[in-house]
């Protein structure tokens, strides 16, 4: 998948999960705030990254993707 | 009711309109519960706090109420008699026109913290 | 079978007047099937004779507790203590009675910082009586 195809994927499942507005999905926006995670919903995020692209993010792994940019090359570059 | 006078006490409560009220709760150190969750270590079942909420609801709506479905819930502190003592049940539910179901919305605070929120579901019997 | 009535109690911290689970059938990869026959001992049996909603969640969340534990127990971990995070998108079909066997499927998921997500499902034979995603902390 070109990284175009994982944004467009991507993108509108997040919004539906964590229930905002996809215009605050934007590649500079950081994940934390702009899909409020906390200590509970940070584990849904990696679960829709991994059913959907088959990407697991290791939570070693999790403090390099800060930003929608950093998602979506970690899961360019990791996809099967 | 399952648990209301064993579990928790209604020590008082607030109608803020007819679908939202307030239940003061005292949480019983001497409940049974406390035996086998843990031994040694109480910890008040989240299970238990929503049951609490589902009782809260009855007492609510005077109806006798069933758990259809948990949109969510979330539970955000360890709660237990000696944590807290007393909690804020705050429930407001919202009649579906036409249905025999309601909307509900419900948290478990006190002053220091939230234990849970809760979003569902709840259907007459 | 693997575990049954107090066996369990080699996998979890949960006993008497609570618990909610009293059989591992099999467990594989992430996956197990675990049992309760409701007595009408059990805690959350109501009046009518039927288990209240929050009972099914709790059978639930401590059938992947024992199952957590199993698989720490064959890693010669310490046995974890779970707590329920978060339930999510649970239904209840039908309220089970005393005398029921439930059979229940749980499913381990991704896992983030001690927070696991899993999905159960709770049948009386052939019958859904329960579904539920959860989050278990463990601490």
């Amino acid at each position: 998948m070109t990284k175009e195809e994982i944004i467009e994927k991507v993108n509108p499942l997040l919004a539906e999960e964590f229930e905002v507005e996809e215009s605050e999905i934007t590649p500079d926006a950081v994940i934390k705030d702009a899909l409020e995670l906390d200590s509970l919903s940070l584990v849904d995020l990696v679960a829709v990254i991994e059913h959907t692209f088959k990407v697991k993010i290791p939570a070693a792994d999790l403090p390099t993707v800060k930003t929608f940019e950093d998602l979506y090359n970690y899961i360019e570059s990791h996809q099967a | 009711m399952l648990l209301k006078d064993k579990y928790f006490e209604v020590k008082h409560e607030e109608h803020l309109n007819a679908n939202e009220a307030v239940y003061l709760c005292r949480l019983k150190t001497d409940c049974d519960v406390y035996r086998g969750h843990f031994p040694g270590k109480p910890v008040s079942p989240g299970v238990c706090n929503i049951e609490m909420i589902r009782e809260c609801a009855e007492m609510l709506t005077g109806q006798d109420l069933r758990i259809d479905t948990i949109k969510q819930c979330r539970l955000t502190a360890v709660a237990s008699p000696s944590i807290c003592p007393e909690v804020d049940v705050r429930v407001t539910v919202a009649r579906i026109e036409g249905t025999d179901q309601y909307n509900i919305i419900a948290t478990i605070a006190d002053a220091e913290r939230s234990y849970m929120e809760l979003k569902g579901l709840l259907v007459i019997c | 079978m693997l575990y049954m009535d107090e066996q369990i109690f080699k996998l979890m911290p949960q006993r008497d007047p609570i618990v909610m689970v009293d059989a591992i059938y099999d467990a594989e990869g992430d996956t197990a099937h675990t049992g309760l026959t409701v007595t009408e001992r059990n805690y959350f049996i109501e009046e009518d004779g039927r288990m209240a909603e929050p009972g099914l969640i709790e059978h639930i969340a401590q059938s992947a507790s024992a199952f957590k534990g199993h698989l720490a127990l064959l890693a010669g971990q310490p046995l974890p203590i779970g707590y329920i995070g978060e339930v999510k998108k649970f239904h209840c079909y039908l309220r089970p009675a005393v005398g029921d066997t439930l059979t229940t499927t749980v499913t381990l998921g991704a896992e983030v910082n001690g927070v696991t997500l899993m999905t159960g499902e709770t049948r009386c034979g052939d019958t859904l009586v329960a579904d539920t995603q959860m989050k278990i902390f463990v601490e």
